[in-house]
């Protein structure tokens, strides 16, 4: 559910997505200035590691530009471009060697950003990977259940389902 | 965990470090060369023929059945958006048809405020609005709103320890100042209390399971006379992990509220019957100041119930009155396009 800032940045969003379409390099430059960060936050919580979560915000922008005209004016950017890094990002599991670490509490401990983004991977950790992505995507991404059953392949009751399931775990979890 | 709360700690996600923009667009360019520009094609010459006239109608047919599942699909998308919206803010949708919703719902996020039916659906759900003194404008409506959402959506500290209180009492000592004893109940059980020295409490802030107290001095060894602001940071099992004085260079001050923030510092708002200032401080969890800065207010009237950041102001609710801290002066907001200055 979308607040008045997030609106305003998916209006910014939609005209520089639209101006990127119609040939205007310059607006990926907008587009990274608007959404690299969630794009990066949304990765990482699929990764679990920056390196590979820089990859996909890499690969997401590449891809934004690559297929620039596959972008419907009217159509949500922020639902649009989460899509696209869910992908890469599931992708990217998938290609992922099985000896690659994944970041623990105790790793870079004199990073303290690094720090404070691995005790959110501890918080859904409890939670099934959809519901993981049922929560990022809704809660700290911004989109509506509906978009978040298209960015899924789901129905939005599904969705909203799986929101709520993963919302009911992270109570009962901590409030122990 | 409340939801906000589940909401705050995710956005320590924010903190993640991001790559150099210029090197990621660079790539982007690299990998993704820009196009040259196409030479326009010369249309061909083909003699029309019937099999595509029967075509062309029939994709015709199918295009007006698709724009209109289209449409109804768009209505369908924008009534749900809309529908989340009044969800996420407690706007009441009842009495409205699905029409007015849409348009409520487009004028508010458009910051127009000129639909007729916009303030009645605020009406159920903004606060502030039940205080208004008189008819709002478009103007006013949009004033309120930008200011009142907030409201709700920060909520009251950091809500990590749900039905906890603090309860202050003071015990004056023979020869001049005085102790207070904090205890702290939950579900009204007593957990624990814990006595501190020379401190009359003013106000206490609960985060993190711990609790900071702010107070002033009475002692009559303050070699001032005038009590400087006493502040202790007690723990979850009434541990004081510390205790500190700042001077608010202030006679007699009093906290009125502590506001607790999303980078882990604590703001006090501080006024004293003796002068027409409030002091606005912010310290660090370990009681270092950071930041200080003087307001004009008026010190006369209700206390503070709740304090709210809005960007680089400040929202009060001194009593019932709506208040904002703007440029140095705390002001009475309660009408908006009339402001009247303290």
């Amino acid at each position: 559910m979308a607040s008045i800032k997030q609106m305003i940045t998916d209006r910014e969003g939609d005209r520089a997505l639209r101006r990127l379409a119609a040939g205007d390099r310059s607006a990926l430059g907008n587009i990274y200035d608007l959404y690299s960060r969630l794009i990066l936050s949304v990765a990482y919580t699929i990764v679990e590691n920056t390196a590979d979560a820089e990859d996909v915000l890499q690969d997401t922008m590449i891809e934004l530009v690559r297929y620039a005209t596959r972008y419907g004016s009217g159509s949500s950017p922020r639902a649009y471009i989460l899509t696209i890094t869910r992908h890469i990002a599931i992708d990217t599991l998938r290609r992922r060697k099985p000896q690659t670490s994944l970041e623990e509490a105790g790793d870079r401990s004199s990073d303290d950003g690094l720090l404070e983004a691995v005790e959110v991977l501890d918080l859904l950790r409890i939670l099934s990977e959809e519901e993981r992505q049922a929560v990022t995507l809704h809660l700290y991404g911004g989109l509506s259940h509906k978009e978040v059953a298209k960015t899924l392949g789901i129905t939005t009751a599904a969705a909203e389902k799986k929101y709520r399931r993963a919302l009911a775990k992270l109570r009962q979890q901590y409030e122990c | 965990m409340k939801k906000r709360t589940i909401l705050n700690k995710m956005q320590k996600l924010d903190s993640l470090p991001l790559p150099e923009k210029e090197k990621i667009l660079a790539v982007c360019d690299a990998v993704v060369p820009e196009a040259p520009a196409e030479a326009k094609a010369r249309p061909s010459r083909r003699r029309f023929s019937p099999r595509i006239a029967v075509t062309a109608a029939m994709m015709a047919a199918l295009l007006l059945i698709g724009g209109g599942i289209t449409v109804l699909a768009n209505e369908a998308k924008q009534y749900n958006e809309a529908m989340d919206f009044f969800e996420e803010y407690n706007l009441s949708a009842e009495g409205f048809s699905r029409s007015e919703i849409k348009k409520i719902y487009r004028d508010i996020v458009s910051e127009s405020f000129t639909y007729e039916k916009t303030e009645a659906a605020l009406a159920s759900g903004l606060v502030g609005y039940e205080i208004q003194s008189k008819p709002l404008d478009s103007d006013g409506l949009k004033r309120l709103w930008l200011l009142g959402y907030n409201w709700k959506t920060i909520g009251n500290q950091d809500g990590t320890e749900e039905n906890v209180r603090y309860y202050d009492s003071y015990y004056m000592k023979y020869g001049g100042g005085g102790d207070s004893v904090i205890e702290k109940y939950q579900d009204d059980q007593k957990l624990w209390e814990r006595k501190i020295e020379d401190i009359y409490v003013w106000e206490t802030c609960p985060v993190q399971g711990k609790v900071l107290v702010t107070g002033m001095c009475l002692a009559e060894e303050n070699p001032t006379n005038d009590p400087w602001v006493r502040i202790c940071l007690l723990d979850g099992d009434s541990t004081v992990l510390w205790q500190k004085d700042i001077d608010s260079r202030m006679p007699k001050p009093q906290v009125d509220y502590v506001l607790y923030n999303r980078d882990q510092t604590f703001t006090l708002f501080t006024f004293s019957y003796y002068s027409d200032s409030m002091w606005i401080a912010t310290i660090d969890m370990d009681g270092n100041l950071l930041s200080e800065e003087y307001v004009k207010y008026d010190s006369i009237g209700d206390n503070i119930k709740k304090v709210v950041a809005v960007g680089d102001t400040y929202l009060m609710l001194k009593g019932d009155q709506l208040m904002q801290e703007k440029d140095g002066k705390v002001k009475n907001t309660v009408d908006f396009g009339t402001e009247t200055e303290n």
